[in-house]
């Protein structure tokens, strides 16, 4: 009762930060976004690779690394969408998208996917997923989205922030 | 003197949930804080805080730390002198339980 009677003089009342890591409320999802466009990108250049016939050693080094930098960005996706799930997101935000841990999970299951395999299909899968997100955690700030293509290779549809 | 917050976070918890209020009171004539008193300070870092008081230093200073695991640590909050602290929770007045409320929904 008494919460009740202060929640209504709650504008006059200061705010103690008690969070549980350092405050500084900077969240966005372009990094995931664009750690998903690299990864698309790397499962382009291996499947060009994989056409030729029989490989050099400069290809075999190229492959290597691709295959590498593809694991650490799909990594990259599931750490950021991670991060805001598991520290911006509060109940409020869930009861306004309930399928919100669901869509987390495909993302982390496809991010797991798209390390595992060079199937290209995998990275258009987890781009698809993460823009989902990028709209929904938008949303939550009441910032309006719009989707373009990016202009760089991979030249896939993108999620992006009407701001200003 | 007595002053009021609300509390944002969960840095707190189990004791502090965010939403609660806590009413506090500043330390009379110079009087000086202890060990588990949860106090209201105004750090220069990370701006007005709740945390208790971890260790009695020299000179009226204080380490603080936070009730969570995932919160701020000792360490991270540095020393705090008692000019900084605006005074130790004398009344917690806790938020609607979520859980009750959905029920009753």
């Amino acid at each position: 009762m008494i919460h009740s009677l202060l929640a209504k003089f709650d504008k006059n009342i200061p705010v103690a930060k008690a969070h549980c890591d350092i405050p500084c409320a900077i969240y966005d999802p372009s990094k995931a976004q664009i750690a998903a466009l690299s990864v698309i990108r790397f499962l382009d250049l291996i499947a060009e690779i994989a056409e030729s016939e029989q490989l050099s050693i400069a290809q075999q080094a190229k492959l290597s690394r691709l295959v590498r930098e593809k694991e650490i960005h799909a990594a990259i996706v599931k750490e950021e969408v991670r991060v805001i799930w598991g520290d911006y997101m509060k109940q409020p935000q869930f009861d306004a998208y309930p399928d919100m841990h669901t869509l987390v999970h495909s993302i982390m299951l496809a991010g797991g996917a798209a390390k595992q395999h060079v199937d290209v299909e995998n990275g258009h899968k987890l781009m698809s997923l993460v823009n989902e997100f990028a709209e929904a955690f938008w949303a939550t700030k009441g910032v309006e989205t719009y989707r373009a293509t990016c202009p760089y290779p991979p030249s896939v549809e993108t999620v992006y922030p009407k701001l200003g | 003197m007595i002053g009021i917050c609300k509390i944002s976070g969960d840095s707190m918890l189990p004791d502090y949930k965010d939403g609660d209020y806590v009413v506090y009171l500043s330390a009379l004539f110079g009087a000086n804080y202890s060990i588990g008193q949860c106090v209201v300070v105004q750090h220069a870092d990370y701006g007005l805080i709740i945390k208790r008081i971890a260790k009695v230093r020299e000179h009226h200073n204080y380490g603080l730390k936070s009730e969570s695991g995932n919160g701020l640590n000792e360490q991270q909050l540095g020393v705090v002198h008692r000019g900084q602290i605006k005074g130790r929770v004398i009344w917690h007045i806790q938020a609607r339980n979520p859980a009750t409320k959905t029920t009753q929904n």
